[in-house]
């Protein structure tokens, strides 16, 4: 399979994943509310997950919403590895950068 | 429901225009819906990962979407954004806003003067693009034809991307226009190229402040999940009609858009 291909198929399913699991959760909180106090929301993984197993639709959402943010992260890691098996050396080291700087964000909590 | 429908808008406008929709829904969610700033920039992100995932899976199968070039330039919007991020409480943001909105309208006017182009002519491949093998072909279902196309300026192109990512970061607006116009004037890919490469890579601009939103509990899950679901749709079909537009049609709708963010840019640096 071509890259372009294999890079396709793996966001068309991690957004279609994503958009199942907080459809699921929409539709369950349509008939049990969000399973939280207003405005309360799980914010880390350990909670969120959980909240899914004790079956909180506001936590089905989140769920899905860090699928949704993984998207990005997995679309370079996939890209970066095909660069690698390719011999393409100077693009997997820009991927590979590019994924520090975004830990790094991450580690530092930037904003806007 | 209403929050769905004006998310499926934006998912379709930013995948037809490589916007990625963030600026479509801040106005509304605020406005329309009085919901905080943080939490709409917080539904903006989300926002534009989800219509970048959406519109690319299309764009990239469609060979729209350039990965080479989205990889290479991805270097520069990603560390200008986390730079932009560092230095956002010390920047002068009126007079940031000010300059910006003078790139924009300089921008607008080399665009105007483009406007009935349908594709690039007299590029002379940079050598940074030839060795990362940027130069590649796309098929044109408008022009019902093979496409190919050459990249000029990988180092001018580049220095916009710096710019685009510092924007964001700074200021928190209009990243992927800047990135259209950096591909489009810049490094002369054609239209619809430039457009669906900005959509691939925005989600990774995106990615940087998203886990920051995320953790301080902006991502509010009954805002984020309709915007989401509306987006995706809303991408999906965008991209799809993307694909039969001509350049110069998209051209013709990014124009009074870019326009009028330069002039709001503009007031923003002026008015207190």
């Amino acid at each position: 399979m071509k890259l372009e291909e294999k890079i396709s198929l793996f966001l068309w399913s991690g957004g279609l994943c994503a958009n199942a699991v907080i459809a699921l959760g929409l539709l369950l909180s349509w008939f049990f509310g969000m399973g939280y106090p207003s405005s309360v929301y799980p914010t880390s993984p350990s909670v969120i997950l959980a909240g899914v197993l004790a079956f909180r639709p506001g936590a089905i959402i989140s769920l899905g919403v860090v699928l949704l943010l993984a998207i990005p992260v997995g679309r370079i890691l996939l890209l970066g590895w095909g660069y690698l098996r390719r011999k393409e050396y100077e693009l997997a080291g820009i991927s590979a950068t590019v994924l520090l700087l975004l830990t790094v964000a991450l580690l530092l909590g930037v904003r806007h | 429901m209403l929050l769905f429908f004006i998310s499926l808008g934006a998912g379709f406008a930013g995948a037809l225009l490589g916007l990625g929709g963030g600026m479509f829904i801040i106005p509304a969610v605020t406005l329309g819906l009085g919901v905080g700033m943080h939490q709409a920039i917080g539904a903006s992100i989300v926002a534009v990962i989800a219509t970048s995932s959406a519109s690319a899976a299309s764009y990239v199968r469609e060979n729209l979407a350039n990965i080479r070039v989205a990889t290479f330039l991805e270097l520069a919007t990603t560390s200008g954004a986390l730079l932009g991020a560092l230095l956002a409480s010390q920047a002068p943001g009126r007079l940031l806003s000010f300059l910006f909105g003078l790139l924009l309208l300089y921008s607008a006017y080399g665009m105007f003067r483009s406007r009935n182009a349908e594709l690039p002519e007299g590029i002379s491949p940079h050598p940074v693009a030839s060795r990362l093998r940027m130069h590649a072909s796309y098929f044109d279902r408008s022009l019902d034809r093979e496409v190919p196309y050459q990249v000029a300026g990988a180092t001018r192109g580049f220095l916009v991307m710096l710019g685009a990512g510092l924007v964001s970061g700074l200021l928190g607006v209009g990243s992927g226009m800047l990135k259209v116009l950096g591909m489009d004037q810049a490094m002369k890919l054609p239209m619809k190229v430039s457009t669906a490469t900005s959509n691939f890579m925005m989600g990774v601009t995106a990615a940087v402040s998203a886990g920051y939103y995320f953790t301080r509990g902006y991502i509010d899950p009954a805002l984020a999940g309709p915007v989401i679901l509306g987006v995706s749709l809303g991408a999906h079909l965008g991209s799809r009609v993307m694909c039969h537009l001509k350049s110069s049609t998209i051209r013709k709708v990014f124009l009074p858009l870019l326009l009028l963010t330069s002039l709001q840019m503009l007031w923003r640096g002026i008015h207190p």
